[in-house]
């Protein structure tokens, strides 16, 4: 695989030019590569205001900028001698930096920028005093961290390196290495500049796009305690208080993956009526039936039913996260399918709701409507299905789910939606391209573009936005161009598709194109959207398919209820 | 004066070439900074780190800036770990 390449910047007031490689190392199984600008030491204001900049020029897509709050506070009077003179002095340096990051945000309007929020390393004297104290470090670091925040409200493209979350499993005091600081000006240790190294890769692979997007989860000694099958359902471990909570804690953890978006399924060597029973009927479960988008409850090899799961919900099997107590399934598993991610459980229970909660695969920078609605989707699925196979014949069954489908011009509350399923859809997507919330930001702006999401309900629910497309206007030459279509494969088989279409047409009449052109990059996974082009009438022509860009609402199947918004 | 052991150095070698992406035998006891590429003032300290934790070692602070080359490393890795 050839590795993309990441423009990235690293500013700070202090040395930790070492993190650089450390992202590196941790990025090139995701076949990343970050090609590091490090700015000199402590020389980021002037990278950010000169004109012209060295930064500015090298364009990076990602800009981390690291200030430590006693680098711009430490050479203040004490909180003891002069309380006020300090937090007057404190609140102007503070305004300067947050000027300065907004200038960046400004000045690099197409970067995403991580900001460090404050987190005081060193202890300091007169702790108790120091407590009850408005200008103590502490103190400064909390109310500056909320106009961090509030700033990153205002500025779309600037967001926040949480250190707290970052060095959340070491321990605080130990996070400075003074012996380096003192020789060295590096405020982290090397332990913590690989803890916070990995927190940068889970922020590049949340830029990125690059999430897992299905847990596999086994029951026993997983989701509750003991073996089901021996000692029956009242007597499993699980419960509001005692032992039994660590597991119940554990699944409040994974129903926080399901409201961001990850799908949850279940894969476990039992009995299907009494397991099943169990998650209906125990009163400690926190999961329950709805939850989960596909189970495999049998005695089959646990491979061959991640495959199964896998192919039921349309998802890559290397998008799959298997968690077992079982070191024997888990090495089979990683023997028969080498591409799902498989996951050591600590031994202890105990250690279960610590270890669930710092798991690095769900990452994303945002979270939209779809996502916390994701899991719900996928079980009104599992229903379509079953009434599918109830109807007389596909057309029946189509007409009566009454179907809506709405073409919409995608405006900002669209864009971070319309950025994921670039990012996430491999197999109905004609092109592949992926994009972040920012590219798009900066598209949406350009009378040269147009992007579309489409979404679609029907009488058994919602799927919300199941598609987009990025099309590029040559208006001189009364062309569009298809850089990018594509559709979750949840949807396809029921006309949408070809209304999406039509509805994307009609959207375009304003502009006066009259061809649209499109192509076909084919991967190893989007075989499925190589009909599309030849079936809707784009013809090929060498590289590239054309078709009439004029079309009305008689291209939309009848069964389709179609709706246009600008 | 502490003798440098066959072991200590392999071990060594093979933190000096990782964190200076050099091959493993391009380093020398010789090899020092300026003599690699990446062995500068501050690739140096990020040596000392790697080494400290390849031995589960931590140099005083007056020593991490002493040793020139990688054999003066080497003699205080084992000075070291005598104390340690």
């Amino acid at each position: 695989m050839k590795a993309k390449s990441l423009p990235c910047a690293l500013l700070s007031s202090f040395t930790l030019d070492q993190v650089s490689g450390m992202v590196n190392s941790r990025l090139e199984r995701d076949g990343v590569n970050c090609q590091w600008f490090v700015a000199p030491f402590n020389q980021y204001p002037q990278l950010i205001l000169s004109e012209p900049s060295e930064l500015v020029a090298q364009a990076p897509k990602v800009a981390f900028l690291a200030v430590a709050i006693e680098d711009l506070l430490g050479s203040l009077p004490s909180p003891w001698a002069q309380p006020e003179p300090r937090q007057a002095l404190a609140q102007e340096r503070l305004a300067d930096f947050f000027g300065l990051v907004r200038r960046m945000a400004e000045r690099l309007p197409a970067t995403t920028i991580f900001v460090h929020d404050f987190f005081p390393l060193a202890p300091m004297p007169n702790a108790v005093l120091a407590s009850a104290s408005n200008a103590s470090l502490s103190a400064l670091a909390r109310a500056a961290n909320n106009s961090l925040r509030a700033l990153a409200g205002d500025c779309p493209n600037v967001r926040i390196v949480c250190l707290e979350e970052a060095f959340v499993s070491l321990p605080r005091a130990s996070i400075c290495d003074p012996r380096y600081y003192y020789l060295a000006k590096m405020r982290f240790g090397r332990t913590a500049m690989e803890c916070l190294a990995d927190f940068y890769a889970r922020l590049l692979r949340a830029y990125l796009g690059l999430r897992k997007k299905c847990l596999v989860l086994d029951l026993d000694n997983t989701l509750w305690g003991g073996v089901i099958g021996e000692l029956g359902p009242d007597k499993i471990v699980l419960s509001d208080d005692g032992p039994g909570k660590a597991f119940q804690d554990m699944q409040r953890h994974l129903l926080e993956y399901y409201e961001t978006g990850t799908l949850l399924t279940v894969c476990s060597k039992n009995d299907e009526a009494l397991a099943l029973g169990a998650i209906r009927d125990h009163p400690a479960m926190i999961l329950r039936p709805h939850h989960f988008a596909a189970m495999r409850i049998n005695w089959q090899d646990k491979a061959s039913n991640i495959r199964e799961l896998a192919a039921e919900l349309n998802l890559g099997i290397d998008s799959m996260v298997f968690l077992d107590d079982s070191e024997h399934e888990r090495a089979e598993v990683r023997r028969l399918e080498p591409t799902v991610t498989v996951i050591d459980l600590p031994k202890d229970p105990s250690a279960y709701p610590a270890f669930v909660a710092q798991l690095p695969y769900f990452d994303a920078l945002t979270t939209t409507e779809d996502d916390r609605r994701r899991g719900q989707m996928y079980v009104e699925d599992r229903q379509r299905r079953e009434l599918g196979q109830q109807a007389r014949s596909l057309e029946d069954f189509l007409t009566g789910l009454e179907i809506q489908v709405t073409v919409q011009r995608a405006d900002a509350m669209l864009l971070p939606r319309l950025a994921q399923l670039t990012q996430r859809t491999n197999q109905f997507n004609l092109t592949t391209r992926r994009y972040t919330d920012n590219d798009l930001a900066t598209l949406s702006q350009s009378p040269d573009w147009r992007l579309f999401g489409v979404s679609t309900r029907d009488r058994i629910g919602d799927a919300g936005i199941v598609g987009g497309a990025l099309i590029h206007l040559d208006r001189a030459a009364a062309v569009a161009r298809i850089d990018t279509l594509m559709l979750s494969c949840r949807i396809l088989g029921r006309g949408i598709e070809t209304a999406f279409l039509a509805g994307m047409l009609l959207g375009l009449e304003d502009t006066g194109v009259a061809t649209i052109i499109a192509e076909y990059i084919p991967t190893d996974r989007n075989g499925v959207a190589k009909e599309f082009l030849p079936q809707h009438g784009f013809v090929a022509q060498e590289k590239y398919w054309t078709r009439s860009a004029v079309a009305g609402r008689e291209l939309c199947p009848k069964w389709i209820h179609l709706k246009i918004t600008q | 004066m502490n003798e440098l052991d066959n072991d200590t150095w392999q071990r060594l070698k093979t933190v000096v070439a990782r964190t200076f992406k050099a091959a493993p035998d391009a380093v020398t006891p010789e090899s020092a900074l300026g003599t690699l590429p990446n062995w500068d003032s501050l690739g140096h300290l990020t040596l000392m780190m790697e080494v400290e934790k390849e031995f589960g070692i931590t140099f005083p602070t007056d020593k991490i800036n002493e040793p020139q080359t990688a054999g003066e490393i080497g003699r205080l890795v084992v000075a070291t770990r005598g104390k340690n």
